[in-house]
């Protein structure tokens, strides 16, 4: 019986699309060779596996996913901000309460793709361990992997969990009356801040596997600085560019763990969410894989139209437009410590979102924190005479 | 803020703001979906339904015989033999057409208990001058409608220009004389709050409304819960204050027997039981009689019949 | 009096007036989905227990006086099984557990309650005898949002209590009242657990079942056993947990009477005390209100649920320029209202809750006439057995009367009048209790600023009887102690350390 492979698409609008240029890139992640019983032969027999490669040496590392995405363009995005605009009015139109549920409807249908995500992170990680110069025994390889998907998933569905349960929440704690001077009636509250765009990681150094979000919040988890095949074998070797957003500095690494950036995905999508706004998100390179699978847990949820929008492709190409959009309110940028190389993606980024005074934001990516949401909100005071 | 009207009789008159809160009035109006009709009280709140609908044709598109198709239905909703199982629907109130298909249904409706209402005053927009809307109603009459369905002055209502919307209606009312009734259409869609509607509804039956209506169908949102509950309390507050009984006629939204049934149950709890009756409520509809045929079928036989067996025009 | 004269002949048929006259045939909610066991014990350790005495009593369905079933009555003995087991369950497994995991049952909860909404409110009704619409359109969705609210704060008490560090205080335990039986229930089960503590709670004598078939939905979200355990009885099997020594916190919802009870038999004691007592909430009209809204929230105010609220709106006052208006639209108003069988969804009034409290109303309106108040009922008809009112007015109440003064929870309105805003403020203060009040105006400053004088804890301008999970509620003065709902709600429920 042969297997129907899916034909990833990305979600604008709610719904599934090519890009409106009609190209695509091959994202193929290998495996290193391992001996039989191991996560490998368990992949590719798994339902959605494309297998692309037939056995052959043991020494060559064979495909466990090799997937057509589509390539973003600037009139993608321009479809998508629309999508977004509209996806907006839509889900401010749903109480704070029914976000909650929503949201909560949402992790319910990740858990109930846990297999198909399960295959595309481990597909990731075993990708990440052949490019890896570390020679690990195929025992040992097997259980660790085991872990760090699940690992990797349940901090992304953990994540959806705690954005749902904020939703009707953190105006209350951040809302106020205030005591003003005078016989008025004074308050302040926070509003979403509108249609955001997010740029994810393109795929980065991996971090330590199976540490916790709650104590990442508090401390800063080191990554170790590697070369990142996983980037390399995906994207175009430009100027330098692109690794410059994936080498150099030291993102965060609140999210510690695989690299896979699944957990992370969900958790920073869950806080635009989460804090009323709609998202226009760029998942480039690699981590595209997750797009589809992603696209249709949230077509299944209740969400309106266009409150998530998902696009792939590469971030030199698609940045540049989020950035100068004058419909997007705010910007995510993969959160990086220290100086930026001027003239680089992200500096150019910055700059152009000036035109608009965009919120350019991005430091509390990965974290199940209320400081990660309320990057997105905006604290509107009404004022009103109380007086007989 | 209160509005000065100076009346025909040339005494000044006050309407005073009326405050409303729309909330409290949208989920007053949701109580009436609630409201469950079952086994024989379902069955005659629909066939009461027939009876009180203004079949309605407001297209370019209209030709005299597309109207006499349109009458036929009026006068006998369902087929002999099905009209037959369910013991008998009566037929509609009325027929309701542009004026120049209105020599058409009285043609085709002579003989019958069913009335001709055409629409006037340049409907839908209202935007030209007094004297040709004068006209329009004139002709309409004088082609034997029954019933007049006139748009007010947007323009001039939402310019503040009360007196102008006033003065039209009245000349409007006597230019129907005693042949024919009048429904003055507010255009709620337009109007922008149920404070506005409310004004409307007491400046249209002070210039001599017989029926206030709410929407002429052709701008959305038209007839709604809310709008068609705040209509009602302007019609309870004259009666109150006069003795005199408005009638009243929500058109342009009202799709199915359900929806239509929410109204029924609004008009009894807050007029009464004699606002029950054609001579006082109307639906304004074209769908609306095939789901209400529907579901009277369904309440007599048991089955969901298909609307192709409804000889439909 | 209809001055529309159309000028064609009738010659087809009947067109005269309309068939439909406003009746409506019976619409009844069917029972067969619920399932009631002859006989319940107590709900312990995850486990039904027989009482240890051995005794059970009987519950009526207040429309028609049939037994529905016995259930256990708790004697010291069951209570201390039922506070050793939360106890357990607190050292051993709750207090160790992560809020986000403690989330997660809440969240189970929610989401089961929602499946069996419908089932569950029909059981509310029966037990209980409020009208189906209510127990379907509000009781049951208000229970499981507030379930689900709550979950999602049992991961993110530390944005609650700001730099400080807190904790649980181990068993809680909670005693609910009759009015409204599974939402309280939830109100007090939501916080406690999404806060870290393990409860005992013991709903009204006449109400228990739904609070019992609520321990299918806690065995079925998997919580661990001796988290939540439900022990039924009446006042004595309330007091029993009251005085446990094991129990630190209590939270009882109730009559102002037993609360002080119950404040009176705790001070000796370091017990921590939420109280949500009764009310005689004032409910005031200004002229420039909108009139008819204010009406439906007058009306929506004193006879939703019977008037078994204690929050209602019982003492209305009306500036006197629209008073006779007023009162007229009002008095039409409440003849419209439904009084029946409680399954039958157009029933809007339903069954008073016992024999007991139809009494004591019936006392109170005896004693409203016989103090010199003009009393109006309206003219419906009531069911031929079952424990029924209808709803009634009194006007030309003086302010020492004492349906003026006494919280009668009933469908019965007093009908006052004022001439200024002054006036009215310091009227509806006039009172020992402090839950509620209701303004209506359109004029914005005069709401905020009359809202602000009014000593109430929840007030409701151009708007009443409007509840939501993240709203805090709770009153001032003999009305209570502490605040359900909202971030305000969960400070009971944890020890600032």
């Amino acid at each position: 019986m042969i297997t129907v492979a899916k034909t990833h698409k990305m979600f604008i609008g709610g719904a599934f699309v090519r890009s409106e240029s009609g190209r695509t890139f091959n994202v193929t992640l290998a495996a290193k060779s391992v001996a039989k019983g191991t996560p490998r032969s368990r992949a590719s027999s798994a339902p959605g596996a494309a297998l692309l490669a037939p056995r052959t040496a043991a020494s060559a590392p064979s495909a466990t996913l090799s997937v057509q995405l589509g390539r973003a363009s600037g009139k993608d995005l321009r479809n998508a901000v629309e999508a977004a605009e509209k996806g907006f009015g839509a889900w401010q139109k749903c109480s704070p309460f029914l976000r909650s549920q929503i949201l909560y409807r949402w992790a319910e249908m990740v858990e109930g793709k846990r297999e198909e995500f399960s295959h595309l992170i481990e597909s990731a990680i075993l990708d990440r361990h052949a490019s890896s110069s570390k020679v690990q025994r195929a025992r040992d390889v097997s259980a660790e992997i085991r872990n760090e998907v699940g690992a990797e998933f349940e901090r992304g569905l953990a994540s959806l969990i705690y954005f749902a349960g904020f939703c009707d929440k953190f105006g209350q704690i951040v809302g106020s009356l205030n005591p003003v001077s005078g016989p008025f009636h004074n308050v302040t509250f926070p509003e979403s801040v509108g249609v955001v765009a997010y740029v994810g990681l393109a795929g980065g150094p991996p971090g330590q596997p199976g540490k916790s979000n709650r104590s990442s919040r508090n401390t800063q988890a080191t990554r170790t600085t590697q070369s990142t095949r996983t980037t390399q074998s995906t994207q175009t070797t430009r100027s330098g560019k692109i690794h410059k957003l994936s080498k150099s500095g030291e993102p965060s690494g609140k999210l510690g763990g695989s690299g896979v950036g699944f957990g992370e995905l969900l958790c920073d999508l869950a806080a635009i969410l989460a804090s009323g706004s709609a998202v226009v998100a760029l998942i480039p390179g690699a981590r595209g894989i997750f797009v589809n699978t992603l696209g249709e847990a949230l077509a299944t949820s209740d969400l309106p139209d266009g409150a998530v929008n998902l696009l792939t492709g590469e971030v030199e190409e698609i940045l540049p437009t989020m950035a100068s959009h004058r419909r997007v309110q705010a910007l995510s940028l993969p959160n990086r410590g220290g100086v930026l190389t001027p003239g680089s993606i992200l500096v150019e980024a910055k700059k152009s979102a000036v035109g608009n005074m965009k919120r350019v934001v991005g430091g509390h990516r990965g974290e199940e924190s209320m400081e990660h949401l309320m990057e997105y909100s905006e604290f509107k005071t009404v004022w009103h005479p109380s007086a007989i | 803020m209160g509005v000065k009207i100076r009346l025909t009789n040339g005494v000044l008159e006050t309407i005073p703001h009326h405050p409303i809160d729309s909330v409290g009035v949208s989920e007053r109006a949701a109580s009436f979906t609630k409201r469950s009709l079952k086994k024989g009280s379902k069955l005659e709140a629909l066939k009461t339904m027939v009876a009180m609908m203004d079949l309605t044709t407001l297209e370019g598109a209209d030709t005299p015989e597309r109207v006499r198709q349109l009458c036929g239905r009026a006068r006998q909703p369902l087929p002999a033999h099905l009209d037959e199982l369910v013991g008998g629907v009566p037929p509609v109130a009325a027929v309701c057409v542009y004026p120049a298909l209105v020599p058409v249904a009285v043609e085709f409706l002579a003989e019958t208990s069913v009335q001709v209402a055409s629409v006037s005053t340049a409907f839908p927009s209202s935007q030209v001058s007094g004297e040709l809307k004068l006209l329009d109603v004139q002709q309409a009459v004088s082609w034997g409608a029954t019933e007049i369905d006139m748009v007010i002055s947007r323009n001039a209502f939402l310019r503040g220009d009360y007196q102008t919307v006033y003065d039209e209606i009245v000349k409007v009312k006597e230019a129907c004389g005693t042949g024919a009734h009048l429904k003055v259409i507010l255009e709620t869609g337009e109007l922008g709050t149920l404070d506005q509607v409310y004004r409307a509804s007491k400046l249209a039956i002070l210039a001599g409304a017989d029926f206030i209506k709410t929407s002429t169908g052709k701008v959305q949102p038209g007839a709604t819960l809310p709008v068609t509950l705040v209509m009602l309390q302007s019609i309870f507050d004259h009666f109150q204050q006069s003795g005199q009984r408005i009638g009243m006629k929500p058109a342009g939204g009202v799709r199915t027997a359900k929806e239509a049934i929410a109204y029924l149950c609004m008009v009894y709890e807050v007029l009464g039981v004699e606002w029950l009756t054609p001579t006082l409520f109307r639906f304004g509809a074209s769908r609306l009689l095939n789901d209400v045929l529907r579901q009277i079928l369904r309440q007599v036989t048991g089955s969901y019949y298909n609307e192709e067996v409804f000889g439909s025009e | 009096m209809n001055r529309v004269e159309t000028g064609k002949s009738t010659s087809k048929g009947s067109e005269g007036p309309s068939v439909w006259k406003g009746e409506f045939a019976p619409s009844m909610e069917s029972s067969s989905t619920v399932k009631i066991r002859p006989r319940y014990g107590h709900y312990i350790a995850g486990g039904w227990v027989a009482p240890k005495a051995g005794r059970y009593f009987k519950t009526l369905n207040p429309a028609t006086e049939e037994v529905l079933c016995e259930v256990a009555e708790g004697s010291e003995a069951d209570v201390g099984s039922a506070v050793q087991a939360a106890d357990r369950a607190y050292k051993d497994v709750w207090s160790k557990m992560s809020g986000a995991e403690r989330g997660g049952y809440l969240f189970r909860m929610a989401r089961l309650l929602q499946e069996r909404a419908r089932e569950f409110a029909v059981l509310e009704t029966l037990d209980g005898g409020k009208p189906i619409k209510e127990s379907r359109d509000f009781d049951l969705p208000s229970a499981c949002n507030h379930l689900f609210y709550y979950a999602g704060w049992a991961d993110k008490l530390e944005y609650a209590f700001g730099k400080r560090e807190s904790r649980a205080w181990g068993v809680a335990g909670q005693i609910i009242p009759w009015n409204f039986p599974l939402l309280m229930a939830a109100w007090k089960i939501a916080p406690a657990l999404a806060c870290g503590n393990c409860v005992v709670l013991k709903p009204a004598e006449t109400t228990p079942l739904t609070a019992l078939l609520f321990a299918e939905i806690v065995e079925a979200s998997g919580l661990p056993p001796g988290v939540v355990n439900i022990v039924t009885g009446a006042g004595p099997t309330g007091a029993a947990l009251v005085r446990h020594p094991g129990v630190k916190k209590i939270a009882f919802t109730g009559s102002t009477e037993i609360g002080k009870l119950i404040a009176q038999n705790s001070a000796e004691f370091d017990k921590r005390l939420t109280l949500e007592l009764g009310g005689k909430s004032a409910h005031i009209i200004f002229e420039d209100a909108p009139i008819d809204q204010a009406v439906e929230g007058v009306v929506q105010g004193i006879f939703f649920n019977q008037g078994h609220v204690c929050c209602a709106g019982s003492r209305l006052f009306v500036e006197e320029s629209i008073s006779t208006l007023f009162v007229e639209k009002l008095k039409r108003r409440m003849e419209t209202l439904r009084v029946g069988p409680p399954l039958d969804k157009n029933t809007d009034l339903g069954a008073i809750n016992s024999k007991e409290q139809l009494t004591k109303i019936q006392g109170l309106i005896q004693r409203g006439k016989e103090e010199g108040a003009l009393y109006f009922e309206t003219s419906c008809k009531l069911p031929d057995r079952g424990y029924f009112l209808r709803p009634a007015l009194f006007e030309r109440v003086s302010p020492s009367a004492t349906i003026q003064r006494e919280e009668i929870f009933g469908p019965v309105l007093t009908v006052s009048t004022f001439r200024t805003p002054e006036e009215a403020i310091q009227k509806a203060n006039d009172t020992q209790y402090g839950l509620a009040a209701g303004v209506w105006s359109d004029k914005g400053a005069k709401l905020f600023e009359v809202s602000r004088r009014l000593k109430a804890g929840v007030v409701w301008a151009n708007t009443y009887n409007k509840f939501d999970p993240c709203s805090p509620f709770g009153g001032y003065f003999e009305s209570g102690w502490g605040r359900e709902g909202g971030l305000h709600g969960l400070y009971p429920y944890r020890e600032v350390l």
